[in-house]
């Protein structure tokens, strides 16, 4: 039977020394460049401690550094991490494989890619186990009570599956059961919620909180999301550029920030239960429609994907079209760009009708109707520079020669708050902000009465995204533009949206003013949804601020 | 309180086709891929029937030499059907060939099935032998190389096996040749001289250079490729993830790692098998060895065209058969395709 597992050695040790204590922790690359540098902190017994950063900041690196591990091109090359006194960074190979798992064990961020893909659930989840010396029947029976305890079926169909055969939330689910099989005191937890959705990712929370709470578990909580942090975390660490800015407490970290990137950051976090900030609800009535979309049906090949939508868009509004991944969100905007032709159902522009092949549309509609991509990173020609990208977009739809082309392209560039000597650097030498800047000056610059903007955030962190949502406010202000803003990410709207359509499995619920719908949602799904939608605002009154 | 009640239990949707549908569209596959192997060699049979015929010779005149008389030719051109339309004849010649009956050898007037069988064994046996080394050394190896990764064994192994590709089949053969068969230790035989009527299999002193300069000619381009996937894989997140649990590196590359990266040999396999069957006339004529490759070359000598059409098409039927069973192998390593019987 298990003994290894049942035997404690630190049983004895008392409550109050760290399970984890990391000091001077340094990691470069192999050129000798730092990633973080000078990193120490201390994590307690049923601790969750949340390390916060955006990407790019060395949070990553200092959560692997607690399993002594360090990505390909890395290594670490000063410091502690004790755990429970012992230096696993200059422990053997033999005895760093036992304390991983046994001691401390880490949940990757995205479940999809975390589990090998040839192997059973329940071979990925015994293996470590049976080499601790468990045999068979005990692992089969550990697997069963950790998937109780993580609200999964412990049924003999559910662990004999791959993991392609489960969602996304029971994958995560699993990963936490598996790291939780050797009874660890320490859990690292890298975003293990940034690929799912709300409500899983709600259900996931409760789930961590619970589990940290009842075994004595100390948690090192990695993630980029403020909302999160304010409704998990005991202490917080923020990091920028590979260094420690400040460590508080949660309580003192929202109620009192101290250093300047972390005010920032916190300013730039949009919540959906803030004051409304956007003036005045436009008048509808007496603004004129400019896009009406009639019973639109779509499809991929026999599956149907959008059913009976309608709506439409007035002069000068932005209607937000929100809803989780895969309710036909994108799907939507595609059919309305032109780019899905498997589609049927009327879509009215300027009074006309709108064929479903962006090709057969005439150039004027073209021009008024302009497109921006989730991903900067993929959506500019790498091989053109900005200036090039931009020029191009201006030649196809406005026409002319080259000089006034050349002054509408560093006019627009100005306009979106880049220099206009930028035109002349390719897409590599910016930065992702500065990219998704471009591709909205890109479509500027054919001047469009409607812009289509599919989840243009949501690869960008909180302080870019929150001057991007500037950009299109002063827009949208300044020259009366129309905007479909699409988004799963209800909190993003709360100040750019006049209108807000939420979709579910390619249906509209709800559709209706912002304030109304996040306020008062009448559909059950909405209200699940804004429930779900962590705000820091609320957290805060709930967790510090009533109660201190 | 329990989590399944403070989190609510996530229901498990039911997964069609683990049992009996995955089956049933798996075997609706196989039966499709079947189909259209043999609509694929009912083309090949076309194509080679026309280009026999559209060699500029003459059966007849090739078979009776240039002192034929005219009334000679046109009696075994009457004979040989060769008289008639194209249609008929191909159509003719396909009938024959769904009874079994692949006509008669212009040059050796035996049935052409007589001829074809112990040359096809003999392939099959040389074929047989290097699939067998080949395959398990190029695992090993690739294997070998991907855990030593750009260390000095890793790069010199590989400069090595690039400048064995590089090398012409004939070189190696004669080089095998060279060292065990003549000057240095000739311990092997030379020539193989399988007797007629019996097979390589029954003969494996004579298969060894043969099946040595085979592997040696297919195994780097394996290796490499085997290499290449266990490179990609071991970099994989979820390899990473496995170390992180604490598997041990054994484990990792033979558990974790190798069954994700198989499928490449696979494809590769079935392409160096689909050569060796009769691409390599090479092997076959350093060594007088009497495979496939070697009656090819001689029909096309003698146009010697039903012959040469049984070739063809045996050679095709191979390629459609190593593709197919790659295929399958391919699904049943990738649980992804298994379970959803076959996506492509």
């Amino acid at each position: 039977m298990q003994i290894q597992a049942e035997s404690d050695p630190v049983e004895s040790t008392s409550d109050s020394d760290p399970v984890v204590r990391v000091t001077g922790l340094r990691v470069e690359l192999s050129s000798g460049r730092e990633i973080v540098d000078g990193i120490s902190f201390d994590l307690r017994r049923g601790q969750i401690l949340c390390l916060v950063g955006e990407s790019g900041s060395g949070k990553t690196t200092v959560s692997t550094a607690l399993l002594a591990y360090a990505r390909s091109g890395a290594h670490i090359v000063a410091g502690t991490v004790e755990l429970h006194g012992e230096d696993i960074l200059i422990a053997s190979a033999g005895r760093r494989r036992d304390l991983r798992g046994e001691t401390v064990a880490y949940v990757a961020q995205d479940p999809n890619s975390a589990f090998n893909p040839a192997l059973r659930i329940a071979t990925q989840m015994t293996e470590a186990v049976l080499a601790h010396g468990w045999d068979k029947a005990a692992a089969r029976a550990r697997i069963a009570e950790v998937l109780v305890e993580v609200g999964l079926p412990a049924s003999k169909d559910f662990i004999e599956r791959y993991p392609h055969q489960l969602s996304g939330g029971q994958l995560q689910r699993v990963g936490i059961a598996m790291a939780l099989m050797l009874r660890p005191d320490v859990l690292v937890l890298d975003e293990p919620t940034t690929g799912l959705d709300v409500t899983t990712q709600s259900r996931v929370l409760v789930l961590v909180r619970d589990l940290c709470s009842r075994n004595g578990i100390g948690a090192l909580y990695v993630t980029h999301d403020l909302a999160v942090v304010a409704d998990i975390a005991d202490r917080v660490i923020v990091m920028l550029e590979g260094r420690v800015v400040e460590e508080a407490t949660a309580a003192e970290l929202f109620t009192r920030p101290q250093h300047e990137y972390t005010q920032q950051l916190l300013q730039a976090v949009p919540d959906v239960a803030a004051a409304d900030l956007s003036g005045p609800t436009p008048d509808s009535d007496r603004r004129s429609t400019i896009l009406a979309v009639e019973g639109l049906n779509a499809a991929y090949r026999h599956e149907r994907v959008l059913h009976d939508i309608s709506f439409e868009v007035t002069q000068g509004e932005c209607l937000a079209i929100v809803g989780e991944s895969g309710s036909g969100k994108s799907t939507l905007s595609r059919c309305l760009i032109g780019l899905h032709p498997e589609q049927d159902g009327a879509i009215t522009w300027d009074q006309a009708p709108l064929d479903p092949r962006s090709r057969r549309r005439s150039a004027a509609v073209r021009k008024d109707i302009q497109y921006i991509f989730q991903s900067p990173h993929n959506s500019l020609n790498p091989r053109r520079t900005v200036g090039e990208s931009i020029g191009r977009a201006h030649a196809v739809v406005v026409g002319g020669s080259a000089a006034p082309r050349r002054a509408a392209v560093a006019e627009v560039l100005e306009r979106v708050g880049l220099r206009p000597d930028m035109a002349g650097l390719y897409p590599r030498g910016l930065s992702g902000g500065e990219r998704q800047r471009v591709a909205i000056a890109r479509a500027l610059v054919c001047r469009p009465k409607l812009l289509i903007c599919d989840e243009i955030t949501s690869a960008l962190d909180v302080i870019v995204q929150a001057s991007i949502l500037d950009l299109l406010r002063e827009l949208q202000r300044a020259d009366g533009l129309s905007m479909i803003f699409v988004t799963h990410n209800l909190a993003v709207v709360r100040n750019l949206a006049d209108r807000v359509m939420v979709m579910n499995a390619g249906n509209v619920v709800e559709i209706g003013d912002m304030d109304a719908v996040l306020s008062n949602p009448s559909d059950s799904y909405s209200r699940e949804l804004v429930d779900n939608t962590l705000s820091m605002a609320t957290l805060r009154g709930e967790r510090w601020v009533a109660s201190g | 309180m329990t989590i399944s009640e403070s989190a609510g239990l996530i229901t498990v949707p039911e997964v069609a086709g683990i049992g009996a549908g995955a089956r049933h569209r798996e075997s609706v596959w196989i039966l499709k891929r079947l189909g259209s192997g043999v609509l694929v060699l009912l083309a090949v049979s076309v194509v080679v029937f026309a280009a026999t015929q559209a060699l500029p010779s003459d059966p007849a005149q090739a078979m009776l030499g240039r002192q034929a008389t005219p009334e000679l030719l046109d009696a075994l051109r009457q004979k040989l059907g060769l008289d008639q339309s194209l249609p008929v004849q191909y159509v003719h010649w396909f009938s024959g060939l769904l009874h079994g009956d692949l006509g008669t050898s212009l040059a050796s007037q035996q049935p052409v099935t007589g001829v074809l069988g112990p040359r096809l064994l003999n392939s099959l046996a040389l074929l047989a032998g290097a699939a067998l080394i080949m395959i398990p050394f190029s695992i090993g190896a690739g294997v070998f190389l991907a855990a030593r990764r750009d260390r000095s064994l890793d790069r010199t192994v590989n400069a090595g096996l690039m400048a064995v590709m590089a090398l012409p089949d004939f070189v190696v053969g004669t080089i095998f040749l060279l060292v065990f068969a003549t000057t240095v230790m000739p311990v092997l035989p030379a020539v193989s001289l399988v007797p007629p009527g019996a097979s390589g299999f029954s003969h494996p002193r004579e298969l060894v250079l043969p099946v040595l300069t085979a592997v040696t000619i297919t195994a780097p381009f394996l290796i490499r490729q085997v290499r290449a996937s266990m490179i990609e894989t071991l970099e994989s997140e979820h390899i990473a993830q496995a170390r992180l649990r604490g598997i041990a590196e054994k484990r990792i590359i033979w558990r974790h790692a190798l069954p994700n990266a198989l499928v490449p040999l696979v494809q590769g396999s079935a392409l160096m098998l689909s050569y060796l069957l009769g691409g390599v006339v090479v092997i076959e004529y350093v060594f007088n060895y009497p495979g496939l490759g070697g009656m090819l070359n001689d029909a096309v000598v003698y146009r010697d065209l039903p012959v040469l059409q049984a070739v063809s098409l045996t050679f095709a039927a191979g390629v459609v058969a190593f593709n197919l069973i790659a295929d399958l192998l391919t699904i049943m390593l990738t649980p992804r395709l298994r379970t959803s019987g076959g996506a492509r």
